[in-house]
């Protein structure tokens, strides 16, 4: 039988863990209202509760914004938007050669679709964040939105105060929120140094994250500085990993509990997915009880990566003959060209953004393959 | 088309009819829309017709409906939902005329002083055309002998601004003619923000004999600016670079020893006010053997300046170094700790590194600080050189993040 102090402990443990998960499950709690002002587009990633993780890479900050979009269903949704560049362009009051779309993220919740563009150049240029909602573009206001902001540290300039702002700045390759932590790719435009970086969420104003040096063998060699150009979340077993993709194509697995504060930390190549290749942009899905990598590449299409083999495969460390492939099998998908974002929207769709033969570009729906 | 229209007078105030209060109820389903009277319409032939207008407004344009009755312009304003109404019957397009399957530009409507005016939520292009249409009809149904027409519609051209000169490359860094095979990083500095998001289009890394080294170049997806837009860093490759490595030994190194190349930027790549750049430009240089030596603060000569001047303090480098790194990573600090401030100077093809203080030096102890993340051309940092292997040889990481120079004045 309990005492009456175990009872005590018990109950004030169990409140404990009731507060902590009523905690867990509202992550829009600590967010403050107001003005977000982005100063570059760049990656968009979803946290879960709707909230839009929006990175700023010029401001060197990340943004976490409740959308509250919950209303609609990703099942049902369908995007189909021709010439979506020249659209935005109208919807923003000029060319369409003076838009870019740097991301697009679904909502997994509503599967309503964001988008993060620029319109302009220079000191004159305007990020905004769109939302497709039924097939039709609007700005998704940031003039007044509950929100939290990490800004990433940035090397000191030593002579700042007489030159005025500092020209270096970072890029932003890629951002997820994998097991409560924002994980973050880059590179700076001055020093070379390629790393991932990774921030609690919600954010903590006395923790601005820690970095990680990420290295994968590369047939004997070490590859050491190229950056991680997109990742995503991958369960092995029971442990959590990043899977992440270089240029020329190597995929790698690394297990998230090794990508401590700085730390370095050895990744291994489980494929090679051809040279003269950038990979754009993945996700994992399942189908048939399978599980599968859907990837969007510069020169080498849209491959469907099949990823049983991905606990126990062989690091690839020697040099790959052929067709510059091996490890992880892969089929590349023909239906699907001119593939530069996708994003997962249900069970069986994905939503894409395809450059079409005259240049344009298309917004929609496609079926998983 | 038009320029800049005006309407031919003040708005109108003077019509209050239950006539058009009627017609305007109508509109938003407040009530039920009366017969309307020729000989009402008639009476208001003679007044300011209703138009739009783009006005210059708080250094930007604004759209404006001018010429509507006042009793019109306050059931805008009193009636609530105005973007949501107004965006019925009054929208802007860009180009000459609206195209069918393209959204209206985003913005805000306003009454003000009886106007109603359209705020665009981004500030117009100058040298484009937009184009407004106004459906009368849904404010002021017209009538057989009726004043206005059912629907207005009016192109603008949004002045040009003051053309300057045009954009320019205004430099190409390293500034060397001589680079080593394992080159890493050129900036490209303009003389005014142009385009981004299409950079590799414009760029061309030859050979001796006119054939493009191809893809030499990494892309990242998000091209490496600064904020201003005025500097681009193009990294060469670094699987290309590192030897042993998959890329290079599929596709061969970027450079080769004893060879030479040109790195040429299409004069098409438009500044950010759409003008292609003045003229093309040619980065020329020829290659060395590969440099695998880090950055040796120690090995730099230190030529201190006397006292009482403003004499630059001067660093001059074994070697070329990263000329944006150069300006940013580099300090000097007084006796105890503070920052000295000056002006930061690279020359001699980034061997030579000067400070000119903003006030004379006083004699004493001082140090040059240097952030360990120093670069050489081909990326060996004073930290570690660029082709290391990280788990084997933690041995030879630096420690700290700074090495110091000490030296006096005197």
């Amino acid at each position: 039988m309990l005492s009456r102090n175990s009872l005590a402990v018990c109950a004030i443990l169990c409140l404990g863990l009731a507060v902590s998960r009523a905690q867990a499950n509202n992550l829009a709690t600590d967010l403050q209202k107001g003005a977000v002002e982005l100063t570059s587009a760049g990656p968009l990633a979803f946290a879960p509760e709707g909230i839009l993780l929006v990175s700023d890479p010029m401001a060197a900050k990340v943004y976490a914004v409740d959308t509250g979009d919950a209303a609609g269903n990703p099942e049902s949704a369908t995007v189909d938007i021709k010439d979506v560049r020249g659209k935005i362009a109208s919807l923003l009051g000029t060319e369409t050669q003076d838009v870019q779309v740097r991301d697009m993220t679904v909502n997994p919740r509503s599967g309503n679709v964001y988008l993060s563009v620029t319109r302009g150049a220079g000191p004159d240029a305007h990020t905004v964040i769109l939302l497709v909602k039924n097939n039709e573009l609007s700005e998704f206001s940031l003039d007044n939105v509950p929100h939290a902001v990490a800004t990433l540290p940035n090397p000191p300039d030593r002579n700042a105060q007489r030159r005025g702002r500092s020209l270096r700045a970072q890029t932003i390759t890629d951002m997820a929120y994998i097991e409560g932590r924002v994980y973050i790719a880059g590179l700076s435009n001055e020093e070379f140094a390629s790393k991932l970086r990774s921030i609690p969420f919600p954010f903590q104003s006395t923790d601005a994250g820690a970095s990680v040096e990420v290295f994968h063998g590369a047939h004997g060699g070490l590859e050491t500085h190229s950056p991680i150009m997109t990742f995503a979340e991958y369960t092995i077993g029971q442990e959590p990993h990043v899977l992440a993709a270089y240029t020329c194509t190597p995929l790698v697995k690394i297990p998230v509990a090794d990508l401590k504060p700085g730390a370095k930390v050895r990744g291994t190549t489980v494929a090679e997915l051809g040279n003269r290749n950038r990979p754009l942009d993945m996700f994992v899905y399942e189908q048939g009880g399978k599980n599968y990598i859907l990837m969007a590449n510069s020169s080498r299409g849209v491959m469907k990566i099949d990823t049983s083999e991905v606990a126990d495969i062989e690091a690839i460390t020697e040099r790959v003959f052929d067709n510059g492939t091996a490890g992880l099998s892969y089929e590349t998908i023909e239906d699907l060209q001119g593939i530069m974002q996708l994003d997962r929207l249900n069970e069986s769709q994905a939503v894409v953004l395809a450059q079409a033969d005259d240049g344009s570009e298309d917004l929609r729906t496609i079926e998983l393959p | 088309m038009a320029s800049i229209l005006h309407c031919s007078r003040s708005p109108r105030r003077a019509f209050t009819g239950g006539f058009f209060r009627r017609w305007w109820s109508a509109v938003f389903g407040a009530a039920v829309l009366g017969v309307a009277s020729a000989a009402m319409a008639h009476a208001e032939s003679g007044d300011t017709p209703v138009d739009l207008e783009l006005r210059p407004r708080d250094g930007g344009f604004t759209f404006v409906v001018c010429g509507l009755p006042s009793h019109v312009s306050e059931q805008l304003q009193n009636g609530g939902h105005l973007d949501e109404r107004c965006r019925e019957f009054f929208q802007i397009h860009v180009g000459k005329r609206p195209e069918a399957d393209r959204p209206p530009m985003l913005g805000r409507y306003h009454v003000q002083e009886g106007e109603l005016a359209f705020v665009p939520r981004y500030p117009l292009k100058a040298g484009l055309h937009y184009s407004a249409w106004l459906e009368l009809s849904r404010i002021l149904p017209a009538e057989n002998d009726s004043p206005w027409p059912a629907r207005l519609e009016r192109s603008f051209e949004v002045p040009s601004k003051e053309q300057g000169p045009r954009t320019t490359v205004a430099a190409v860094y390293p500034s060397a003619d001589v680079l080593p095979e394992n080159q890493l990083k050129f900036y490209l500095h303009f003389s005014a923000p142009v385009r981004t998001g299409d950079s590799f289009r414009y760029l061309q890394l030859r050979d001796a004999a006119r054939n493009d080294v191809g893809l030499p170049f990494v892309n990242v997806g998000q091209e490496l600016w600064d904020r201003e837009g005025t500097r681009l860093t193009l990294l060469l490759d670094p699987g290309r670079i590192k030897r042993g490595l998959k890329p290079r030994e599929e596709l061969g190194p970027i450079l080769e020893e004893g060879k030479s190349y040109v790195l040429e930027i299409d004069a098409a790549w438009r500044d950010a006010q759409g003008r292609p750049l003045a003229k093309p430009y040619r980065k020329a240089f020829s290659v060395a053997a590969p440099d695998d030596v880090q950055p040796d603060p120690h090995a730099w000569k230190l030529h201190a300046p006397p006292a009482e001047t403003r004499e630059p303090l001067r660093l001059v480098f074994n070697e070329s170094l990263d000329h944006a790194m150069l300006h940013r990573v580099i300090g000097v600090q007084g006796e105890n700790g503070d920052q000295v401030l000056g002006q930061v100077e690279v020359r001699e093809h980034e061997t030579e590194w000067r400070f000119q203080p903003e006030t004379p030096w006083k004699a004493g102890a001082y140090q040059v600080v240097v952030d360990v993340d120093l670069e050489d051309l081909a990326g060996n940092s004073i930290r570690r050189p660029f082709e290391v292997d990280i788990f084997e040889r933690v041995d030879v990481a630096i420690p700290h993040d700074t090495v110091a120079l000490p030296f006096r004045v005197e």
